[in-house]
């Protein structure tokens, strides 16, 4: 691989050396062995957690309500508690914002509607191009949380500390990203026509923006040198062979949500299976999402449930929502564990993190939030456990980086220790 | 803060317990980068320039919003991904271009002449430099050289303009150009016409009366239906009705088409301000609006079925303006029944510019299950406690007030058998009888009108108003006044302050 303009700007920012870099994604194969990845799926408004948390720790324990749909991959997760992100809980209130926010960053989000401040997330580290994907845009109006811009709500991954990494809804437009535009089905004299015209025409547009930024002198916010970084490394891209895979386009956005949670999944697992991303985000909904789950039967938006179930008597709900949230987790690790890598699986070389902006929804509460890190058994890892493990949640994503290979000392705000049993 | 003495000044909330979240303090200096387009305008701009419907723009991941509004400058990110996405969309767009209605069968020369002396000072919203002119030639020969047919390689040129960041930013390198496009994208989120490119030319763009004659001339244009769309959209939460859901079993008459129906009332109600340059204050208080057959039903007034849409005189009825349209009181409603806390809190926050507080953690919210009859002894058994009172004084009596509508805006005088009471007293000794009466109040409330003229100033600058830029919307206030409040005169007057013309 060649590398871009832009990821070494991003190599620097982040104080990695190159040569960690460079090698992580040129060896294929049976050059080695293991590959790390890493995948988090995000959900909104917290868990019930009375039906979330294990009676009992170790291995061999017995599924709570909401774990239930996990029965069939009893060895493949952990359950971890006792996880409190330090850096989400703020005095007052906004915790929707900065629990997403914090969720793959450990960092406390900056409070503000136009300027934003956070820090790089973990799955960045891990793959500086990683797929960013959602089932939902986002509303179109009004504010998102107290003060903080929407951007803290709709994005969990993170480029740098001002840059989210916008997640696509669409899987069309995802399915492209992976695959830079080309048509996989294509013939290889076609993709070659059409990577001549490409290369020219983002020539030119590169020529033109270094003429527009030498003309007007000063780039307040470097927006042109940032763009033409962009487009340069398109143009990278474009030129990269990618690699033979099968994949097909998916269709538009379906309708309903169990497809398009479906069809979601499987492009993860794409990136993942055609060495395209090592790193891949879900978000299941928005932070503070009021969607109203039909399917489930369920009439209330959910934020608001979060808020009233218990006074309704409608806490079934959440167990529903917790539920089927769950099982979109199980979804993903049965594809995962069911496609052949290296010696194994690709869940074995796999690490998955799910988890929640917050644990119990009405209070807004940071601690305890409700965990299941899985795969992971080609990095030595033994999973089936329940575990408190009474630590930061950047001490959690520390743990994670270092077990997917990342050289990381601290991470986020607090993040200093790495958890053995993670 | 300032804001929150306003907020004192306006209910005279008694307790200081009612304080706001932590917010930044204002900018004292700006940055303005080039902007990019928003999706919106990304579109609207294809449509004037290459006469398409497609609307690819609006496939693509949403931008981050922040104040409100989609076209935050600052929040505004860049990434490779997204230029994958503008590759391809402009790649479809000058595609079908070239071969539709920029088909061109004259000699090869010709044909690119025309395109880079027509097309491409449209797209850029400026005239093309030589040394611009010469690099997009030399593309035309090097795909030419690749094999590709001559209309292939203007398509290749025309995506190249499209993929330039002259065409999808905003940059300001000939300030008469650049104020032609800061009118065309505020009131029309999109490109400059002839009128606005010729008046540049003319370089007289900065006079005071040109700039109103353009500001009057283009709000009698199609295109200024964007800012009912993008401004009162996000503004008053228009586009929210197109995400409300409503429990069948309840509400069964509520489908897509009186969704659609509600918006278009919403909709033309919000144009006629601008249409006919209507006194803004009377946005909460007309006494007429324009519905179809299927709205009118919520009006609860008896009609035999008609096509199209009727005016309709409120005369006689209960409601006045804004805050009493069907589908106003729709969205600011929850699937199974009102919201007066919603209610009182999106009066705050979108008319008054005053966001209350949010609620200690914790808070319940209003179950059903809680003792007590009506909504209104429900919220005033919550208000006992004195941590809900402090600022629930100030909502509660706002959205009580419109509990005579139903959660699709239809008028009850009683709810589940109990008699609605509508009065209330405002924190500052204020009585109103009914939503009418508050409306009328809070319509000439200097809280209102500030808050209209803020909102219009942050949506036409598409940042946070920075210390000067307070000055000026004063400034701004204080002459909308003398004309009378009209609508259009806001945008006359926004569109002359320094702070829009980008002059220091």
């Amino acid at each position: 691989m060649k590398l871009s303009r832009r990821r070494m700007l991003w190599t620097a920012g982040v104080g990695l050396g190159l040569p960690w870099l460079g090698s992580h994604r040129s060896v294929r194969g049976d050059e080695r062995p293991v590959r790390p990845r890493f995948i988090a799926l995000y959900s909104a408004n917290g868990m019930h957690m009375p039906a979330w948390t294990p009676a009992d720790l170790g291995r061999g324990f017995a599924l709570s309500p909401i774990l239930a749909p996990l029965a069939e991959l009893r060895d493949q997760f952990d359950v971890f508690g006792g996880l409190h992100n330090t850096a989400a809980d703020i005095d007052t209130a906004g915790h929707h914002a900065t629990g997403t926010a914090g969720f793959l960053s450990a960092r406390q989000a900056h409070r503000s509607e136009s300027a934003l401040s956070l820090g790089v997330s973990l799955d960045t580290l891990l793959d500086p191009d990683a797929l960013a994907l959602g089932l939902d845009d986002g509303q179109a109006y009004g504010d998102c949380d107290n003060g903080f811009s929407c951007a803290y709500s709709r994005n969990v991954s993170w480029l740098d500390d001002t840059t989210p990494r916008p997640k696509l809804a669409d899987p069309q437009l995802a399915f492209d990203a992976l695959f830079s535009g080309f048509d996989p089905a294509a013939t290889a004299g076609e993709r070659q026509r059409r990577r001549v015209t490409r290369t020219s025409v983002l020539d030119a547009v590169a020529d033109q923006t270094e003429a527009l930024r030498v003309e007007l002198g000063q780039d307040d916010g470097n927006t042109l040198e940032t763009f033409l970084a962009d487009v340069r490394d398109l143009e990278l891209r474009v030129e990269e062979t990618a690699p033979a895979c099968d994949a097909q386009r998916p269709d538009e956005v379906p309708v309903d949500l169990e497809t398009h949670a479906e069809v979601m999944l499987d492009l993860i697992v794409t990136a993942l299976r055609c060495d395209l991303r090592d790193a891949a985000t879900l978000m299941l909904d928005n932070s503070a999402s009021d969607r109203v789950y039909t399917s489930l039967g369920i009439t209330r938006g959910h934020h608001e449930l979060s808020h009233v179930a218990r006074a309704l008597d409608r806490t079934d709900d959440l167990v529903a929502i917790g539920a089927w949230q769950v099982d979109r987790l199980a979804g993903l690790l049965k594809r995962l564990h069911d496609t052949p890598a290296g010696n194994g699986s690709l869940l074995d070389e796999t690490l998955v993190l799910f988890s929640n902006e917050l644990s119990d929804g009405n209070r807004h509460s940071h601690e305890d939030l409700p965990t299941v890190v899985a795969g992971g058994r080609a990095l030595g890892r033994e999973p089936g456990r329940h575990v408190v493990l009474d630590a930061d949640w950047a001490d959690l994503l520390l743990s994670l980086g270092h077990r997917l290979g990342l050289p990381l000392q601290t991470f986020g705000d607090h993040g200093a220790r790495i958890l053995d049993e993670v | 803060m300032s804001s929150l003495r306003r907020l004192l000044l306006v209910f005279a909330v008694a307790s200081s317990a009612c304080d706001r979240a932590p917010v930044e303090s204002a900018p004292t200096r700006v940055d303005v980068r080039p902007r990019r387009l928003t999706h919106d305008e990304f579109d609207n701009t294809v449509r004037d320039l290459l006469g398409t419907d497609r609307r690819i723009a609006a496939t693509f991941p949403e931008q981050p919003r922040g104040l409100g509004f989609d076209n935050i400058e600052s929040l505004q990110t860049s990434s490779p991904d997204d230029v994958l996405r503008y590759e391809s969309a402009t790649e479809t767009l000058a595609r079908e271009a070239i071969a539709g209605p920029l088909a061109c069968r004259d000699t090869a020369e010709a044909c690119l002449d025309a395109l880079l002396d027509d097309v491409v000072p449209r797209a850029w919203r400026r005239p093309l430099r030589a040394d611009e002119r010469d690099r997009l030639q030399t593309l035309h020969a090097t795909l030419l050289a690749e094999g590709l047919r001559d209309d292939e390689a203007r398509a290749g040129v025309l995506q190249a303009v499209l993929l330039s960041p002259a065409f999808l930013h905003r940059i300001e390198v000939d300030p008469q150009y650049e104020m032609a496009s800061r009118l065309s994208y505020f009131l029309w989120s999109s490109m400059p016409d002839e009128g606005l490119f010729d008046a540049a030319a003319e370089g007289v763009l900065h006079d005071p009366a040109t700039i109103e004659s353009q500001v009057e001339r283009m709000l009698d244009d199609p295109r200024a239906s964007a800012l009912v769309e993008r401004f009162a959209g996000q503004w008053l939460h228009f586009r929210a009705l197109d995400d409300v859901f409503k429990d069948h079993s309840r509400f069964p008459s509520f489908d897509d088409a009186l969704r659609d129906s509600m918006r278009d009332e919403l909709d033309r109600y919000f144009a006629s301000f601008i249409h006919d340059d209507r006194d803004l204050r009377e946005l909460l208080t007309a006494d007429t609006t324009t519905v179809d057959h299927a709205v009118l039903q919520l009006y609860g007034v008896a009609s035999a079925p008609f096509e199209g849409t009727r005016p309709l005189d409120l005369a006689g009825l209960p409601r006045r303006g804004l805050l009493t349209i069907p589908g106003m009181m729709t969205l600011l409603a929850r699937p199974f029944r009102t919201a007066p806390v919603k209610r009182g809190a999106w009066v705050l926050s979108q008319l008054l510019c005053e966001p209350p507080p949010p609620p200690p953690d914790g808070v319940e919210g209003l179950g059903e299950t809680v003792d007590g009859d009506t909504v209104r002894e429900r919220l005033a058994q919550h208000r006992e406690d004195p941590a809900c009172a402090s600022c629930h004084d100030a909502i509660d009596p706002l959205g009580l007030a419109f509990e005579s509508y139903d959660a699709l805006g239809r008028w009850r005088p009683s709810e589940d058998g109990f008699p609605i009471d509508p009065s209330g007293v405002l924190p500052d000794g204020t009585r109103f009888a009914d939503a009418v009466e508050l409306s009328a109040y809070l319509a000439n409330s200097e809280a209102f009108l500030e808050c209209a003229a803020r909102q219009l100033m942050t949506y036409a600058l598409g940042r946070e108003l920075a210390d000067a830029d307070e000055a000026e919307l004063q400034d701004v206030v204080s002459d909308w006044r003398e004309a009378g409040f009209r609508t259009r005169a806001l945008f006359v007057l926004i569109a002359r302050t320094r702070a829009f013309r980008g002059v220091p």
